[in-house]
């Protein structure tokens, strides 16, 4: 050993460097920096644009919202507002037809009244009284706030929509309403999203604590046993997961059939297991578990464990050595796993998806939703950047609490 | 108390190992349904049976689900560890500026979460015309893997000892020969790891392939996700079950690669 330290120590000492240069290491890091600036960066602004985008919409109402500046008028407008209209719908059918779903998202039922209108054009008198005779709701107030809304290039409609709330009047700025009762449902899915994370949060801190903790005392076969426990449903694909917890949880599925076979159940009352909030938190909990157990299993094979007997040697009963020398060591790796789980929690989709059912669903199916059935890309655009807000602001909490890389000695 | 805590440790452990060993013996049943049937229970060996297994190696679907699964994870891992070990030894380096800036984009996918990620590129790729192509699925994997691959290779960088490189190119190696003589076989064990991850976080991913994949790129995931939307047959618990041995090989090999890890930082200590 004295001789490898004794040889080593002139070769540090003569040991030649050339000064680093900042553009090599910039070059090796630029293809992956370039791919994901191109795949996910440009893409999540792009999404983050159409959440408040208009412009095109905008573009194929211009006449009308000329008209609206130079005549205003109450809530339905006057005659030159549908002459206007009426010029907008026939010069540009491409547009119209944007328009039209655009509408559609605002109000209910528009897509298929500015059709069949655009449709009948011809046959319809370009003044007030000969749109409302061809269709009563051309006369009420709700349609044209609609349109009054689609008149402007940046809106923040989608944002307000992913709040239950929208705007009251178009024409003044800041005028802002809760939605009707029946229309609401995003607040309600903020705020289960928040608890199931929370709770996902607290439960995998409960389990997840002591099981660093015997990991961090366990040696030999012990320790690999229960490391490979805590590993194999890390690496074992999640759709493999979610499959044995539909087995397990389904009507007729394992845990009902032992609870009738034991007689604790009649079998004709089994609990719904499946397809409902608890089943999302319980799944969410079961493939979450081990982001709590690695992080605290890594801060406390750090910890002194001559503090902890310290403490009892100086009359410290074992619960207040615990609390007070030992809890507080091992806190970065709890907050850490804690903020990282509420960070994914957030964002789950798939596992809501297959075991939640309607009353076990989150934000992230209603993007899904949004995005891939409703066709709404703003509507997912908002939700999508109001997400993102809350996963980095979390994310920089992470920073400020993560351990240090381990260092061996 | 201790065992109270002992207890709780033992109900979280098999919290986390009995879903996935509840379903291996169901996947060797002879019936229909996925249910243990009193035959089961009760051993009676005519209960099992491996038919599922032959009713998947034999399924069209499968067979083209399993190829294309290959074909991506094996694609995007090549792709995702070449340009993850760049990056890993370009934050490596004393003296490349903003770090920190460099890091967050490339863990970015880790964090974003996978159902914004797969909006984000299916609008993206619909510009490009890539919805339904290999190329695109396997750039959408290599983007998402990346991370895994970064983070594995940046761990063993971490105890590299950079005046091996320094010694190399004093003695008049070029950069390219240093890396392919010096630091690749001193760091190959987590590069081998790196590409293990990568290519298990391909055949994980299935949100992305959901948007942006038609049915030609079926995958595993894919095909086990139609499974259990429609008709929930025993063949899942087959695939599962094979899955679940695909997460003990994983598990062993990355095992076996942080054991050569270290023991080439030992000998790079000794040296």
């Amino acid at each position: 050993m004295a001789e490898t330290s004794l040889s080593r120590a002139p070769v540090r000492t003569v040991s030649w460097r050339p000064k680093p240069s900042s553009a090599v290491g910039l070059c090796l890091i630029a293809p992956l920096v370039l791919l994901v600036i191109l795949f996910l960066v440009l893409p999540l602004l792009r999404f983050a644009f159409l959440s408040v985008d208009n412009i095109n919409v905008a573009g194929a109402l211009s006449r009308t919202a000329q008209a609206m500046k130079n005549h205003p008028a109450g809530p339905v407008p006057d005659d030159a507002v549908f002459a206007a209209f009426g010029q907008d719908l026939a010069r540009d059918p491409e547009g119209v037809a944007k328009l039209a779903a655009r509408l559609n998202f605002f109000e209910g039922g528009m897509n298929s009244l500015v059709r069949k209108t655009t449709a009948q054009l011809g046959k319809i008198e370009p003044n007030r009284v000969g749109f409302i005779t061809f269709d009563k709701r051309w006369g009420e107030p709700k349609t044209w706030r609609a349109i009054s809304l689609a008149t402007h290039s940046v809106i923040p409609e989608y944002y307000l929509n992913a709040l239950d709330m929208r705007t009251s009047d178009p024409s003044s700025a800041f005028s802002i309403e809760a939605k009707p009762e029946g229309q609401r449902i995003y607040l309600r899915l903020w705020s289960r999203t928040i608890f199931v994370a929370l709770f996902v949060v607290s439960v995998c801190t409960l389990v997840g604590y002591p099981i660093a903790y015997y990991l961090s005392k366990a040696r030999g076969a012990v320790f690999t046993c229960a490391m490979g426990l805590v590993l194999l449903p890390f690496w074992t694909p999640l759709l493999a997961r979610i499959a044995s917890w539909q087995v397990l949880l389904e009507s007729n599925g394992v845990i009902n059939s032992i609870l009738v076979g034991s007689g604790l159940v009649d079998a004709a009352s089994r609990p719904q297991l499946l397809n409902n909030l608890f089943a999302t938190v319980l799944v969410m909990s079961y493939v979450l578990l081990p982001y709590a157990v690695l992080p605290t299993y890594a801060v406390m094979n750090r910890v002194q464990p001559s503090l902890f007997s310290a403490a009892l040697t100086l009359g410290a009963s074992p619960l207040r050595a615990f609390f007070s020398v030992y809890l507080p060591q091992t806190l970065p790796g709890v907050l850490a796993g804690g903020i990282l789980i509420f960070v994914l929690s957030f964002g789950f989709y798939l596992t809501p998806e297959l075991v939640g059912g309607p009353s076990g669903s989150l934000i992230g199916n209603l993007i899904a939703y949004n995005f891939s059935q409703s066709l709404n890309w703003g509507l997912a655009g908002a939700l999508s950047t109001m997400l993102l807000l809350v996963i980095a602001a979390a994310a920089l909490l992470l920073r400020a609490v993560r351990p240090k890389p381990a260092r061996k000695a | 108390m201790r065992h109270l805590i002992k207890i709780w440790v033992m109900l979280g452990l098999a919290f986390l190992a009995l879903p996935l060993l509840v379903i291996i013996p169901l996947s060797f049943t002879s019936g229909q349904y996925m249910v243990y049937t009193p035959e089961m229970v009760a051993l009676d060996p005519s209960a099992y049976s491996t038919k599922w297994y032959l009713e998947v190696i034999h399924d069209r679907d499968w067979i083209l689900a399993l190829k294309n699964s290959l074909f991506i994870g094996v694609s995007a891992a090549l792709l995702s560890t070449l340009f993850g070990t760049l990056a890993a030894l370009g934050l490596s380096r004393a003296g490349t500026p903003m770090k920190g800036l460099w890091t967050a984009l490339i863990l970015m996918p880790q964090i974003v979460p996978i159902v914004v990620t797969a909006g984000g590129i299916y609008a993206a790729f619909s510009d490009l015309k890539l919805i339904g192509t290999y190329t695109g699925v396997i750039i959408a994997h290599t983007v998402l893997a990346a991370p895994v691959a970064v983070i594995t290779i940046r761990a063993s960088l971490e105890r590299f000892d950079w005046d091996l490189v320094a010694a190399s190119s004093t003695l008049g190696a070029g950069p390219l020969l240093t890396f392919r003589k010096v630091t690749l076989p001193l760091i190959r064990p987590a590069v081998i790891a790196g590409a293990i991850f990568s290519f298990a976080t391909s055949l994980d991913e299935v949100v992305v392939i959901q948007f942006i994949g038609a049915y030609k790129q079926k995958t595993v995931p894919i095909q086990m996700l139609i499974g259990l939307r429609e008709h929930l047959s025993p063949a899942i618990l087959a695939v599962a079950t094979m899955l679940v041995f695909f997460a003990v090989v994983i598990l062993i090999l990355s095992e076996v690669m942080r054991r050569r890890s270290d023991a080439y930082a030992q000998n790079t200590r000794k040296a």
